[in-house]
This record gives C-alpha cells, structure tokens and sequence, in this order.
C-alpha cells in the first residue's frame, strides 16, 4: 500500500496545475495582505464626512414624500447623517471634540428628528434640542477630553445619589423597577467614565476605546431585555449581548488587545480557514476529480491494473491520495498566510493568543493560536471530506474528471442557497441533509447553531453515512468496471 | 508433459446481447511463442482483456501459471507482462521514471533490472527524456521494456510491431525468439502482419466471429491447408487449359504458373510441358505463406 500510494504522489507532484493553481492562491493571499495593510480608515471617514456625501445626501431628501407613514423613516435616517455629519465637521479633524462629536451627537441629532418629523412632540424636541447645545457648549469650553469626561462624571454621580436617595422611599412596584433601571444605567455610564480617566482613554479609535464603547452599549442593551420572561429572539440577544460583554470585559481587565476587528497578522490568520476555505476545496477537488478518470481516459489505467494488486487496494492508495494532497495544500497555505502575514504587518501579533468566548463555562477562555486554528480546521474537515469524496466518486463512475471537478464545485457553490430554503422549509428530517451537516463551526467552543434542528451527534454521524455511501459505491463500481476501447 | 503456462477454458464474453467471444479455448506452454490472429473485429483484444482482468468474464475460466484470474488474481498475474492496444504511458514523465512507477509494483526489480530492461529494448539513449517527445515506435520499445521489467513467465503482446521499422520489427523478433528459447517465456502475440509472425511464432491460434477456428502448428496449418504448390516459370503460358486439364493451377503472371501437384507427379507434369514445346525455366515447390493458409481457412471475413 505505501509504495502505491508513493507512486500515486510522484504522479500528482508531477502535474503542472498543482503548481499553477498553488502559485496563484498565494499570489492572492500576498495581494490580500499587502492590500489590507495599506487600507487607511481615514480614508473612508474623509468620505464619509465629505461634500460629496453631504451633497448626495441632500439630494435624496427630495425623493421622501413626508406625508407617506413609511417613508418617514427613511427620511429621518437620511436628515440625521446630514445633520450629523455637518455637526462633526464643526471641530478639526485630529481635535479630541470631534472624536467626542462623532460619538455622542449622533444619537441626540436622531432624537431631535424623530421628535419633530414622526412623534411631533415638540416638549420632546425642546428636550433633545437642549442636550445637543449643552454638549456644543462643553465642547467649546472644556480644554481638554479629560475635562470633559471630568463634568460627565460629576454628572453621573449625582444622579446616582439621588436616585439611591429616593429608593430608599416607599415606592410601588414599577416605580421601583424603574428607578432600579436608571440606577445600574448610570452605574455602567459611571464606570466608563471613571475608566477613561484612570487609564487615559481618549475617544481615539483604540482598541480599549472601542472595547469601552462596545461595554456600553451591550451592557445598556442588556437591561432592556427582562430575564424572566424571554422571547426565542430575546434569548438570542441576551446570549450574544453576553458574550459581548464578558469579551470586553476580559479585554478592559486585561488590557489586552484580543479582538479580531482590525487588521493585523494574527487576525487574519486566525480567520484564515473560515475566509479561505474555498482554495482547500479548489485543489483537492482537481486531484480527487482526476485521478481515477484521467488513468482511463488517458489508457494508463491498463498499465496499472495489471499489477499484483487486487483492484480496491489500487483505488484505495488513490483515495488516500487525495486526503494527503488536501492535508497538503491546508499546510502550504496556512504556512504562506504565517510568512505573508508576518512580513506585511509584522510578527509581534503572533505572540498573542486566541481569546475564545466559551458558551459553556460562559467565559473568556485563552487558546493557543495554532489550537484555534486546528479546531476551526476539524470544524469544516466533515464538508472537506465529503466534497472531496463527492468528486473521487463521481470520477470513478463516469471517469470523468470534468463532470466530477464541475458537480462538486456545483454542490459547493449552491450548499448556502439550499441551507437557506431547508431552514426556512423549516422540515425536521431535513435537517439531515449533507450540506447542512457538514459545517460544525457552530458548534465549536460549546456554542448551539443558530438552527434549532440541529445536533452535534447528528452532524458526526450523518457526515459519516454520507461517507461510506459514496465509498462503497465508488469501490464497487470500480471492481466491476470494464476497461473498454481507449 | 509439463503443465501450461497460459490455459484458457470455454471462454465467452457477452455485452448485453451481444456475444462477442463463445467458448474460446487454448493453451500454451512455456518456450511458446503463439500467433494470436484474426480479422478485424474479431474478438482478439477482447480475449487479451479478459485474460488480464482488465474485463469481466462471462463464462469460462483463465489459469495463468496454475492460477485462476477471477480467484487468485494477484498470484496468477505476478509472472506476467503485457501490452493491450496502445502502450500507454504517462507523458509528462520520462521513459525512466515511467519505468521505475511500474518498477515500484513488484518486489523484486531493481534498478540493475530497468537498466538491463532498457538496454534490451535499445532505449537507453533517450531513456531520460519525457514519453511525450518519444516517436511512436520508441513508446512502443518503452511498452516492451515496461512488459519485461518483472522478468515474467508469460508475456502478452497485443500487436507490439505497431509503428516499428524493419529494423525495430528486426530487434523484437531476436529478443522474443531468445525470450522464448534461454528464458522459456511463453509468448503470446496478436497481430495482423502475419508475414511478420511467420518469423517467429510456432503456434498459432486462429480466432474469427469471436470463436477460435484453428489452434496448431504453424508448420501443420501450412501443410494442411492444401496440396504442395509448386510454381513454374514457362516460356509461355497460354494454352495450357487443356495441357494440365487434370490439375488444378493458376496463372500468376506472362510466364508463372502456381500448381497444386503431388510430388511424385511433378516428373510426369515436366514430360508432358516438354513434349509440348513448352520450356522450363523453373520449379520450386512454394512454401505456402502463413497469409496465404489464413485466408484459406478463415474463407475470407464477414464481420457481424
């Protein structure tokens, strides 16, 4: 068996479309990376904010009819952007007002429309109208950020006093509920503030401003949803709302930069097999398509089925083939990402290790880079394997390499299309069906999928039918097949 | 006697509704070397076929070396080399690394063995270069090599003078006829130049409409095939209708005439020219061509 399988490598490592296609992926990636480290996010702030956009904005105002109860909305959206847009471009561009402006006017500025165009209430208008002068004029006076998150502060903690003063009353139910409410809102608002303070978080984009706001706002979501009694959407939330926070939490504490948003050699890397998965597919499915039909229809099958050998040993040193040439274009990939990565951002970030989110323990576990990646790995091998038997099956029956090379990139290339109706479909059985087994991703790290049919046993052991379905009938096909006229 | 190397038993072969061998039967021995022929469409790659386990038998059985092929495959095809239509062979390699893949399969060839292969079959300045800058005649020598590399006991030869010159056609014959003679190979070879065959093979093995219709020595089926015919050359040739009235000839040219005669009537047919004025320039008794036996035994070819 070894030394078939040997042979049936030197014949592969001799074709030149492996070289090809392997050459042109990783000229893809270095375009990839190359590209993503140049991508400068001013860029795209400086369009947002710019004449153009104001214009084009502005343009499409006309296009609301006010009186129309569904276009109202839009038209809201719409006057917002314009108006907060022309409200930033008030402060310079590297001012620490405009960091501030850009992040706090927006909601307000949404406010102060709906008031006017949908509620009409003009109390409401008054209202918002005011805060929105009240953070121009802190913008104008205070000299520094610091000062300004000094007076939020301040503010924040009055608050709180009065409202604990007032817990302390006789109050009824709802009331207390309420009060109870503003209270841990002010708490979480406070300790934002008192955070940026003590650790000198200005409003510049980093990545422990961002971990500050992403606190926020999950933590104030979070209140909004009422434990006791949930909706299958609320649940839905309240466990993403969770994972954001014990994620932020984790990066605040540890003041560790673990988040994947932004661009850098380990990011990309660790997102590498759920982005680039489609290049394993491509080339493992051109050698797994070929290597039976193209013995027969090149002839050289008779070569090789004159051998001392019984058939299903020949097929399978070829079957196991194609595991290796996958296993090998995985390695030679992820090692190119490694050095590509490393050399267009640099190779400090390697050193960081893979935060998980674990719905289990629901905490921030520590993973090792390579063990994250691994588990991405075996989380998608199931549709690996099974494409590529798909396309050594369909060879080996109709030795045709094209048919099998074209049907099995068909099956990829519709799996999310199909996935879609069979949920919507929403048929129990179907949740079966290979392309919908294949993918574990979902479960990884403790989580549930999305779909509520499915199982993590199911998915192993459909995947595994499906399998030896295709094996068996390949290996037997291919005993009983007749070398004909070539 | 010893037992045979290559035994085919009732061999029949059916595609659906169609038959296209029934009850083939034949055997061969070692230091054989058999002429497989027949016409076109006649049946013989599909009997190489199943022979080798390439196709399915329909019934019948093939031991090769006192093995059955559908039982024992592996054991009964060991000690064999072939080829089966075309040599084909992977094009992007070398003649060398083709060799050594197929090397790679049995136990005990070693490299001294491609070399000595190679040497055989006259490849060994263009062993390193890539089959797909071969001409047709060196992949048909590089098939024979690869045929030769597990030194077997029998070698099938689907129509190996294909795309050979003379000299080529020259070289397999001493290589087979010594094959058979110093290493008592049994060889099996189909063809249709059956000029060339005449050169080497002993036996032959007529096959037609997918049954066999004649297995014997070649030096039999020549003998039986007819009278001896002996050819004159005369100084004329007509009239002579009724002069020989009591023997069957025929005219071949102005002045040669083919005529089935016993030999001891050959002095009484040399008087009666003479006395007749009619000038003898030879006689030699004709060696009947194996074409020539063919054809009268298979009646010309009808395929179906």
């Amino acid at each position: 068996m070894i030394k078939l399988i040997s042979n049936e490598l030197k014949k592969v490592f001799h074709k030149k479309s492996i070289y090809i296609t392997l050459g042109i992926f990783i000229a893809i990636l270095a375009l990839l990376n190359i590209v993503s480290s140049r991508i400068d996010f001013s860029d795209i702030e400086d369009y947002q904010f710019g004449e153009e956009n104001v214009q084009y904005l502005t343009s499409s105002l006309n296009d609301y009819n006010l009186d129309n109860y569904e276009e109202v909305d839009s038209y809201i959206s719409t006057k917002t952007e314009i108006d907060y847009i022309n409200f930033v471009n008030n402060y310079d561009n590297s001012s620490w007002q405009r960091k501030i402006a850009m992040e706090k006017s927006h909601e307000i500025i949404y406010n102060i429309n709906r008031a006017k165009y949908n509620t009409k209430d003009n109390d409401l208008l008054a209202t918002y109208e005011a805060e929105l002068e009240n953070l121009k004029l802190k913008l104008e006076n205070d000299d520094d950020w610091r000062i300004f998150v000094s007076e939020e502060k301040a503010v924040y903690e009055s608050k709180i006093t009065d409202i604990k003063k007032e817990l302390t009353n006789n109050l009824d139910k709802s009331s207390k509920e309420n009060l109870e409410k503003e209270l841990k809102t002010s708490e979480i608002h406070l300790y934002v503030l008192k955070y940026r303070l003590d650790n000198d978080v200005s409003y510049d984009n980093s990545y422990l401003d961002t971990a500050l706001i992403e606190y926020e706002s999950s933590n104030i979501a979070l209140l909004q949803i009422n434990k006791e009694n949930m909706s299958k959407e609320e649940e839905e939330s309240y466990n993403v709302l969770k994972k954001s926070i014990t994620t932020q939490e984790y990066i605040l504490e540890n003041k560790a930069d673990i988040s994947t948003d932004s661009y850098n050699a380990r990011n990309i890397f660790m997102t590498f097999i759920g982005d680039n998965y489609i290049f394993f597919i491509i080339l493992t499915v051109m050698i797994a398509g070929g290597i039976v039909a193209e013995e027969f229809s090149k002839g050289t099958i008779k070569m090789l089925l004159i051998r001392p050998y019984r058939r299903w040993k020949i097929l399978l040193s070829k079957y196991i083939t194609c595991f290796l040439i996958l296993l090998f274009t995985i390695g030679v990939l992820l090692l190119a990402q490694y050095i590509i990565g490393g050399f267009a951002f640099g190779f400090e970030s390697y050193s960081v290790p893979a935060i998980v989110y674990n719905y289990g323990s629901k905490s921030m576990v520590e993973v090792s880079l390579m063990k994250h990646i691994l588990l991405n790995l075996v989380a998608i091998l199931p549709m690996l394997i099974l494409l590529l038997t798909l396309a050594f099956t369909i060879s080996t029956i109709f030795t045709s390499s094209s048919l099998a090379i074209a049907l099995t990139f068909l099956t990829t290339f519709f799996s999310s299309v199909v996935n879609m109706m069979i949920i919507r479909s929403k048929i129990k059985i179907l949740s079966l069906f290979p392309t919908m087994v294949w993918d574990l991703t979902e479960f990884l790290y403790g989580g549930t999928p999305s779909y509520e049919y499915m199982k993590l046993n199911n998915c192993i052991i459909m995947s595994i039918v499906y399998l030896l379905i295709m094996v068996f009938v390949s290996f037997f096909v291919f005993k009983h097949k007749n070398v004909k006229n070539i | 006697m010893a037992e045979p190397i290559l035994k085919c038993e009732k061999l029949t072969k059916r595609f659906g509704t169609k038959t296209i061998l029934k009850d083939c039967s034949f055997e061969i021995f070692e230091g054989d070397i058999l002429a497989f022929i027949g016409p076109n469409g006649a049946g013989k790659t599909t009997t190489i076929k199943l022979i080798l386990g390439l196709q399915n038998i329909t019934s019948g059985n093939v031991i090769i070396n006192g093995y059955d092929v559908e039982k024992d495959f592996v054991k009964a095809i060991d000690k064999v080399g072939a080829i089966v239509e075309n040599p084909d062979l992977y094009m992007n390699l070398t003649g060398r690394q083709n060799l050594e893949l197929i090397a790679n399969y049995y136990k005990d060839v070693t490299k001294k063995r491609i070399d000595k292969v190679v040497e055989l079959t006259g490849l060994k300045n263009r062993i390193n270069d890539k089959v797909g800058k071969y001409s047709l005649g060196m992949r048909q020598r590089l098939g024979i090599a690869q045929a030769l590399l597990n030194s077997p006991k029998l070698l099938i030869l689907d129509e190996p003078t294909n795309g050979l010159d003379p000299e080529g056609i020259k070289e397999l014959r001493d290589l087979m006829l010594s094959l058979a003679k110093d290493e008592k190979i049994a060889i099996f070879v189909s063809s249709h130049n059956l000029s060339e065959l005449e050169s080497f093979c002993n036996k032959v093995c007529i096959i037609q409409n997918g049954s066999i219709i004649e297995t014997s020595e070649v030096n039999k089926l020549k003998r039986k095939a007819a009278k001896p015919v002996y050819s004159l050359e005369l100084s004329k040739t007509t009239g002579l209708k009724k002069l020989l009235s009591k023997y069957k000839f025929e005219t071949t040219n102005d002045n040669t005439i083919s005529i089935e005669i016993t030999k001891n009537d050959v002095p009484q047919l040399l008087k009666t020219l003479l006395d007749n004025k009619i000038k003898v320039f030879s006689c030699v008794e004709k060696e009947m061509s194996l074409e020539e036996a063919f054809l009268k035994r298979t009646g010309g070819n009808v395929i179906d």
